[in-house]
């Protein structure tokens, strides 16, 4: 079976959904499966190219409408071999996004900073301050001391 | 100089300023040549004005040169030269409503010429305002009513001016007010800008006519807790605050509530708003809203509070534009645009509206207020059994000269054994009340003739204020909170004592809702028992008592063997508080794994005194202000830490409501078609974090 596919050099890591590339590279290839019963999901897939594609590490093929890892093999002859592996984050990016999940940890919106999952980093060192009572912008006091004396009658 | 003003409505004439409206002539009004005209401060005009320098537009404009110098929608002001004249055209919708003519050279004399709207005694009208030069640089300003000197003109530059005002002003509802260093905010009752009306009298609204009704705005709670003549802030903008003071009305069944408007430091109020309201429990009132109106362009304001009554919702606000100047009003602006602006974030204890587990409906009930303490009427000061004396050095000097003198001693034999028997105690404390009153020492029934003037004491409890402290946070976060930061409070003649952070930081409303700002003041006083030297420390959060500690302060003088013995033997160090509630001085441990995350750093550190029991006679030789001392974490300078571990959020919704590094509790991934495996590998990689 043919296949259509685009090669790309991608410079995002494989957990980020949004990938980038280096868009002024891509290129597309003609390719044959290499072996039969190939797994749509981390498909091999065989290239006869001039192009040096030992530098792409990324893959589009049209006919499974999914994205891929992609790591080139040279074979003999011209011949490279892409093994993929599918991009399910790239791929599925709008049904994602519309997925409804309990977040444990974001980096945008809907931060809840009192939730104690024990994000923060402290030092050994502590802060100790000392804030002394004021009255009317004063250090307050009992005031002015006196002599008592309680005597019998008077 | 010719100016093009924005026209945001009308002023309201003072009448406090030698103007007489009615009068058969307008007065005069002469000012010094030296007053800069625009600032002649007995009338703010700012706005609603219309005035021309007639000699500096006259030289330049060309002749017959029209030129527009004010423009408000299909309302413009013209101004024309003509041949040795100039005129002036108020027209609206391309229809000149009003015209006016200067000539005769008159702008060499008259230099300003101008227009303003205003009321006077409650009507609109015109005010033609001039500015005369007159031989001998001698400058008149005059206010001249037009409708006076020309009722026609009036009514044509008041067609002109248009109806689209509400008692001249744009008033709109405020929507919050901020402030006490962040401890304090309050979405207010706003009532909707078509309905609210002319502020000369009450008007009746009902529900539809109000935008928001929110409960932070109540302040009905407040009002029925609230002691009779004990005067209460109640709200902050910014720095300044807002009081009210419930006094009991003459009429049965009525209370006054006294408003009262304080800028920052200050101790006299700006404005006092005087509301009557049926007393709690005895008629239909229903609720008591907080709401301001103002007009931002004018910069002037209203205080509308809102009384809800059972039969529907009445406003109790009016704003008499004869009593209450514009001078309040603009005050009032100035501090409600104190309040502090921005978003108060996330607050430690925002319910959402879902389900929030269990079978209870987590609806705030009002708690029981405890706002100060009784202290016992019976003292047995006024039985004639014992007098507490305050004397000076030189007073107390006389008295014992006294006492050992031979006709006193000869007198007290006859009924006591010991003289020593008549003095009681003698004792130093650290407060004397002030006012007290004064006679002749007397011991027994004895009373000397010299030493006069001793001060007494007639009350043997007394409450002394001894200041308070914000609490403000730090970090934002469950870092404020126990068990990473820690509050210590020292009192003096007590020793140190550990409070609650959680209460501090987050203390529950008397109405039972949680706020959604941190902090809280703290607020001490001492009850004291002159008699004992006994005191019991009373801590407020939010003027509520929560702690309460005893000691005691002062020490005592021998005048007896007796006595003395007493003193070594700590007779008179009274029961006092605890040493703290830390039962012992734990020692440090060593880190042991892990990252230096909040909770491992805190297990590391030890507890420590600060102070043992400084009760009774140690009480004075510590330090006298009491201090509250706080520790809290610090942490490293993290940039970027949203983009590496994200931060807490254990909410749930479409992940695309959530960015940068974002990890799942639970995913419901699914409105899309793929293999189960990829269901799978996206739920797996949503758990570990992804990058949105």
């Amino acid at each position: 079976m043919a296949v259509d596919i685009v090669l790309r050099r991608c410079t995002s890591e494989r957990n980020r959904l949004v990938k980038s590339f280096i868009d002024a590279d891509d290129i597309s290839l003609e390719g044959v499966f290499v072996e039969p019963n190939q797994d749509i999901l981390r498909p091999s897939v065989r290239i006869r190219t001039d192009v040096n594609l030992s530098g792409y590490n990324y893959a589009e093929i049209i006919q499974f409408g999914r994205k891929y890892f992609m790591h080139p093999t040279v074979e003999v002859n011209g011949i490279w071999r892409l093994d993929c592996e599918v991009d399910v984050l790239s791929t599925y990016y709008n049904g994602i996004m519309e997925s409804e999940a309990l977040v444990k940890r974001t980096g945008d919106n809907k931060i809840n900073y009192y939730v104690n999952d024990d994000v923060f980093y402290t030092e050994q060192r502590s802060v100790i301050k000392y804030y002394n009572f004021k009255r009317n912008n004063i250090d307050a006091t009992f005031g002015t001391p006196s002599y008592y004396m309680v005597v019998a009658g008077g | 100089m010719a100016n093009t003003l924005d026209l945001r409505g009308p002023f309201s004439i003072r009448t406090d300023t030698g103007w007489s409206p009615g009068a058969s002539y307008p007065d005069l009004i002469s000012i010094d040549n030296s007053v800069n005209w625009w600032q002649y401060d007995a009338y703010p005009i700012t706005s609603g004005l219309f005035v021309f320098d007639l000699v500096a537009w006259y030289a330049s404009l060309a002749v017959n040169e029209r030129r527009t110098v004010y423009t408000c929608g299909t309302k413009k002001v013209d101004l024309i030269k003509g041949d040795n004249r100039m005129s002036f055209e108020f027209i609206k919708d391309n229809v000149v409503m009003f015209s006016s003519n200067t000539s005769g050279g008159q702008w060499s004399r008259l230099r300003w010429l101008g227009w303003a709207f205003g009321y006077v005694n409650g009507t609109l009208e015109a005010i033609q305002i001039s500015y005369d030069f007159t031989a001998g640089n001698y400058y008149t300003l005059s206010f001249s009513r037009v409708a006076y000197f020309n009722p026609s003109s009036n009514t044509a530059l008041l067609n002109w001016l248009g109806n689209d005002y509400r008692y001249g002003y744009n008033y709109e509802a405020v929507e919050f007010l901020a402030g006490n260093n962040g401890q304090y905010l309050c979405n207010l009752t706003k009532i909707k800008t078509t309905s609210i009306g002319q502020l000369d009298q009450s008007v009746s609204l009902q529900g539809t006519d109000f935008d928001a009704m929110p409960n932070q705005s109540s302040i009905f709670g407040i009002v029925a807790n609230l002691g009779y003549g004990y005067e209460r802030d109640i709200a902050w903008s910014g720095n300044c605050r807002m009081s009210i003071t419930k006094v009991a009305d003459q009429s049965e069944g009525l209370d006054d509530l006294l408003f009262k408007f304080y800028f920052p430091n200050e101790t006299t109020p700006f404005f006092t708003y005087t509301m009557v309201v049926v007393r709690s429990g005895q008629g239909s009132l229903g609720n008591l809203l907080l709401s301001f109106v103002w007009d931002t362009g004018n910069m002037i304001a209203a205080f509308t509070p809102i009384e809800y009554i059972a039969s529907g919702i009445q406003t109790g606000y009016w704003r008499n534009r004869i009593q209450e100047t514009n001078r309040q009003g603009q005050d009032l602006f100035v501090w409600l645009a104190a309040s502090s602006a921005g978003d108060p974030g996330e607050g430690p204890y925002t319910h959402g509206t879902t389900d929030t587990g269990g079978d209870g409906d987590n609806n705030p009930t009002p708690q029981d207020s405890r706002p100060s303490i009784t202290v016992p009427t019976l003292s047995g000061m006024t039985s004639g059994l014992f007098t507490i004396y305050c004397p000076t050095d030189a007073q107390l000097t006389q008295i014992a000269q006294f006492l050992w003198s031979s006709d006193l001693i000869d007198n007290i034999r006859k009924y006591f054994n010991n003289v020593a028997d008549n003095i009681i105690s003698l004792y130093v404390l650290p407060h004397k009340p002030s006012g007290l009153l004064t006679k002749n020492f007397q011991v027994g029934n004895m009373e000397s003739e010299t030493i006069t003037g001793v001060e007494y004491v007639s009350q043997r409890f007394v409450e002394i204020d001894m200041g308070e402290v914000y609490i403000d946070k730090n970090w934002g976060s469950y870092l404020d909170f126990s068990p990473y930061t820690k509050f210590e409070v020292y009192l003096p003649g007590i020793g140190m004592q550990s409070l609650d952070t959680d209460e501090l930081m987050c203390p529950t409303n008397l109405d039972g809702t949680v706020p959604s700002i941190l902090g809280s003041t703290l607020k001490l006083s001492y009850e004291l028992d002159l008699m004992t030297g006994v005191c019991v420390a009373v801590l407020k959060i939010k003027d509520q008592i929560c702690y309460q500690f005893s000691g005691k302060i002062g020490y005592q003088i021998p005048i007896t063997g007796q006595s003395y013995d007493s003193m070594a033997r700590g007779f008179m160090t009274a029961a006092a508080g605890l040493i703290g509630t830390v039962a012992t001085a734990g020692a440090a441990m060593p880190f042991t794994a892990g990252a230096a995350t909040a909770g491992v750093v805190n297990a590391m550190k030890p507890e420590v005194h600060r102070s043992g029991n400084m009760s009774g006679d140690p009480s004075m030789m510590c330090f006298e202000t009491p201090w509250l001392m706080v520790k809290y974490p610090n942490k490293p300078e993290l940039v970027n830490q949203q983009k590496y571990t994200g931060f807490p959020s254990y909410k749930s919704g479409k992940l695309r409501e959530f960015g940068d590094y974002t990890e799942v509790v639970e995913v419901h991934v699914e409105g899309f078609v793929c293999t189960e495996e990829e269901r799978d590998m996206i739920i797996d990689l949503l758990k570990k974090g992804v990058i949105l």
